[in-house]
């Protein structure tokens, strides 16, 4: 190992143990003293057009360690208790997240992709995910199996049919500050025969507005094909229109 | 298919130790490493065995010029960039997750992140990309620090750090995720690998 390797080393395990927590005491403040004597408030905040229990979600982490958070569901409310510093940031944040409710463009591709294709690769592929989609994945080839565009609101849920045998499922969460969107409890179906459903997968989805998001979906017990499913939203936000705009 | 198949437990340790060690673009050591590889593409075998041992393989194949006797000539030039680009998400991609794994690293890194300044954050997340600890980073690319300071208010470091996928369910699913999240990349990949 050279020298600029060791060094090189030696700075990132100290930076991990910073990150651990390890040195703590280290980044101990002159102001932290204070910091804890500051008058706690109380704040309530009724959102008018996002869910306060998707924000909670969003919230808690940025509370300081003697901070407090309440969800009221009926009446969507979230009470904050924090130092006075820290709820101007928090208050910041639920602003921008309690915007009216958008329209969500949502496009989705299911491809049957594989390692024993042959001819053009990504002959199938949209044009969107042709440059790098085959970069990332070591199949060689792609068969489109169905895609579907379709609009949602904010907060709404979603079924949606891609031809006769994949049906799509979710909630569609708020745009964040930084055009980041959840789709809760996405459930992706397949109808292999008439009487037999298969769930290829659940779980919640990130989705950088914008950006596509590929799920590789191996089929069970082989590496050689699985699915393949894309999905890009897209937002009036992604063209850098804020709340109310 | 004429050499016989590889013992890959064996070969992925070697393989991981090269790294380690930066063996890696060492003729011979690369030369054992891209035998394998080849081997692996007509071997249903070897596959199924390699992705026992190493999941991530699923992303790996033999570099370019092994590939254009298979008569595929117009991704050629695309692989010759691809090929190297995929090793080295293979190297640093070492994400192996479930539902309770990703909860746990998120409250660790979220509690880690509270009490720390941005600017320790940041070297954190330097080196552990450095150290291919991917998992550390959601998502990978980590802002300037000036434009942190400079864009209040800042995005929260749960959202941040989100996962792209959170399995549900109560089968354990494998969820690898590939770096280049976040902004600047054109795609976000995500392996989901049920057992």
């Amino acid at each position: 190992m050279s020298a600029a390797s060791a060094v090189r080393r030696a700075l990132a395990a100290l930076a991990l143990l910073t990150a651990a927590g390890t040195l703590q005491p280290a980044f101990a403040q002159p102001g932290d003293a204070q910091q804890e004597a500051e008058t706690q408030i109380r704040h309530a905040f009724t959102l008018q057009h996002q869910r306060a229990d998707d924000a909670l979600e969003w919230m808690q982490s940025e509370m300081s360690p003697q901070g407090t958070i309440e969800l009221q569901r009926a009446t969507n409310t979230l009470v904050l208790r924090d130092r006075s510093s820290v709820l101007e940031h928090l208050l910041a944040l639920l602003r921008d997240f309690d915007h009216p409710r958008q329209q969500i463009e949502f496009e989705i591709f299911i491809l049957e992709a594989s390692r024993r294709g042959s001819g053009d690769p990504r002959s199938e592929l949209p044009a969107q995910l042709t440059d790098e989609l085959g970069n990332w994945l070591a199949f060689t080839s792609y068969r489109l199996l169905g895609e579907g565009q379709f609009e949602a609101t904010e907060g709404e849920n979603v079924r949606y049919e891609i031809g006769t045998e994949f049906r799509l499922g979710f909630r569609v969460g708020t745009v964040l500050l930084d055009r980041r969107l959840k789709l809760y409890g996405v459930e992706i179906e397949r109808s292999r025969s008439a009487v037999l459903d298969e769930r290829v997968f659940n779980g919640h989805l990130n989705v950088w507005v914008g950006k596509p998001l590929v799920l590789a979906l191996p089929y069970r017990g082989s590496d050689a094909s699985g699915l393949v499913v894309a999905v890009t939203v897209r937002s009036p936000r992604e063209d850098g229109l804020g709340a109310g705009d | 298919m004429t050499s016989p198949c590889p013992d890959w437990a064996a070969l992925v340790r070697e393989r991981e130790r090269a790294e380690r060690s930066s063996e890696v673009g060492d003729a011979t050591v690369d030369a054992a490493w891209e035998d394998a590889l080849r081997h692996r593409e007509d071997c249903e075998r070897c596959r199924v065995a390699s992705l026992a041992v190493d999941p991530v393989l699923l992303f790996s194949g033999p570099s370019a010029g092994d590939t254009a006797a298979g008569g595929n000539s117009a991704r050629d030039n695309d692989e010759e960039v691809s090929a190297a680009d995929v090793e080295a998400i293979r190297q640093r991609v070492r994400l192996e997750l479930d539902g309770r794994a990703t909860e746990k690293r998120l409250n660790e890194a979220r509690s880690a992140r509270r009490r720390l300044p941005m600017a320790s954050v940041l070297a954190a997340g330097v080196a552990a990309a450095a150290l291919g600890l991917s998992f550390l980073l959601w998502p990978e690319s980590v802002p300037p620090t000036d434009e942190i300071a400079g864009d209040p208010p800042v995005l929260p470091d749960h959202i941040a750090m989100a996962p792209l996928v959170e399995p549900l369910g109560d089968e354990p699913l494998q969820v690898y995720q590939l770096p280049g999240n976040g902004h600047g990349s054109g795609l976000d990949v995500v392996l989901v690998v049920a057992p």
